[in-house]
């Protein structure tokens, strides 16, 4: 806890800007951007971890109140610090949680964006500036609903609620170091499930079970003087469009990603997406060429 | 060899202008400071240690994610190849040093035909 509290207080005044609108857009030197975004990154991973530990804590507090409550009544008043100060502490700790889980960012972040970044700084000269477009907020927040469906029933269930979301929460443009003009966005179509029945006992219970579609889409220019473009089949789950212009020759290249739970989809789906438009890039002139 | 012998990029493979700054013990190929390895304390080349870790390194924290330095990045970069990315050279230094990854190369001159059959895949291999 002490751990996350302290990366929070060692943030830039920026940084903490980004934590709590959870937006980043702009024109970023790639270094710069994982410079800047790393102590975020490291602040929301301890406060990932310290949240759980914290939050039984706090439960474990105000018990010990209760029950100090009663001692102290039932022995001495002098003991009435004891529960309020349990109570106190529980109290604080509840906040601290709670504002800790205002300024949860998606793990998409750092599962998935910041790897990108890391390896975009590779492939682009030194000094070369990409646009991003971050938006940190969780999948499931109320600006991303698209809709509710009608109840409905399913077998083990009385009642089924479907809501849907869509995240598109990320995007950028980089000119690479070769010369070529990549393009990305991820989007995350979200459907949370809202599952009722009754149990053996005869208790309601509801849980919510989520699917999540990521599309992965990159387009990748490629400079006609440099590289031609070979034909060739699109993996499975992907789409591939070749469109031919006068300087360039641009791949659009579509991944899908599904998935049972929120969790992140692994970087090595946005590598790959564009790496399928590099796979069909060939030198100029080279036999086999398409374009 | 007068500059620096690595080769940088991602999805592509280029030259790196760097000035030598050592020698990896592993290859023996010059790198300039930025493509030692910090965490070899500067013997090996990023490559080489890459290709020598396997198991998670000490930079990686609790929850397995990565410090995204440079060492995390060669060590993608080596990971992505082996599982069958066959990165573009577009550089005029060639080195057998890549050709494991079947490397596509712009250039093919100056390397002999009997090594290019060997291992380096060219393009009319790819």
């Amino acid at each position: 806890m002490f751990e996350a509290l302290k990366a929070r207080r060692s943030l830039s005044p920026k940084q903490r800007r980004l934590l709590e609108t959870k937006q980043l857009a702009g024109e970023y030197e790639p270094g710069a951007l994982v410079a800047l975004l790393k102590p975020i990154a490291e602040y929301d991973r301890l406060s990932d971890k310290a949240r759980t530990p914290m939050g039984c804590t706090t439960g474990a507090l105000f018990v010990l109140a209760f029950v100090l409550l009663i001692v102290s009544a039932n022995v001495s008043v002098y003991l009435l610090p004891l529960p309020l100060a349990a109570l106190g502490a529980g109290i604080a700790l509840l906040v601290t949680v709670l504002k800790m889980k205002k300024l949860d960012l998606s793990n998409n972040f750092r599962q998935v964006a910041m790897p990108l970044f890391a390896v975009l700084r590779e492939d682009m000269e030194p000094g070369a500036t990409m646009n991003v477009r971050l938006d940190l907020s969780p999948p499931t927040a109320k600006e991303k609903k698209t809709g509710t469906g009608k109840p409905y029933v399913v077998p083990g269930y009385r009642k089924v609620v479907d809501t849907t979301y869509v995240d598109p929460w990320f995007g950028g443009g980089a000119r690479l170091a070769d010369g070529s003009v990549l393009q990305w966005t991820v989007t995350d179509d979200v459907v949370a499930s809202e599952r009722t029945k009754r149990t053996a006992r005869g208790k309601i219970k509801t849980k919510t079970k989520h699917r999540k579609l990521t599309t992965i889409a990159v387009d990748v220019a490629l400079p006609k003087k440099e590289y031609a473009v070979a034909a060739m089949p699109a993996d499975e789950g992907e789409k591939v469009k070749v469109k031919d212009g006068e300087k360039r020759t641009s791949l659009h290249v579509e991944k899908r990603v599904k998935t049972k739970s929120l969790d992140p989809i692994d970087p090595g789906a946005v590598f790959d997406a564009i790496a399928e438009g590099y796979r069909r890039a060939r030198p100029a002139g080279a036999e086999g060429s398409a374009s | 060899m007068s500059g620096c012998e690595c080769k940088g990029g991602f999805f592509t493979l280029r030259d790196c202008d760097g000035a030598p700054a050592g020698a990896c013990s592993e290859c023996g190929r010059t790198a300039c400071t930025r493509h030692l390895s910090p965490a070899s304390g500067f013997t090996q080349c990023l490559d080489c240690h890459a290709r020598a870790e396997q198991q998670p390194r000490e930079g990686q924290n609790a929850t397995g994610e990565e410090a995204l330095d440079d060492e995390w990045t060669y060590g993608a970069r080596h990971r992505f190849y082996t599982a069958g990315y066959a990165p573009l050279y577009t550089g005029s230094r060639h080195s057998h040093y890549y050709d494991g990854y079947d490397t596509r190369s712009f250039d093919d001159e100056g390397v002999p035909e009997a090594e290019t059959d060997e291992g380096g895949a060219g393009f009319g291999d790819s």
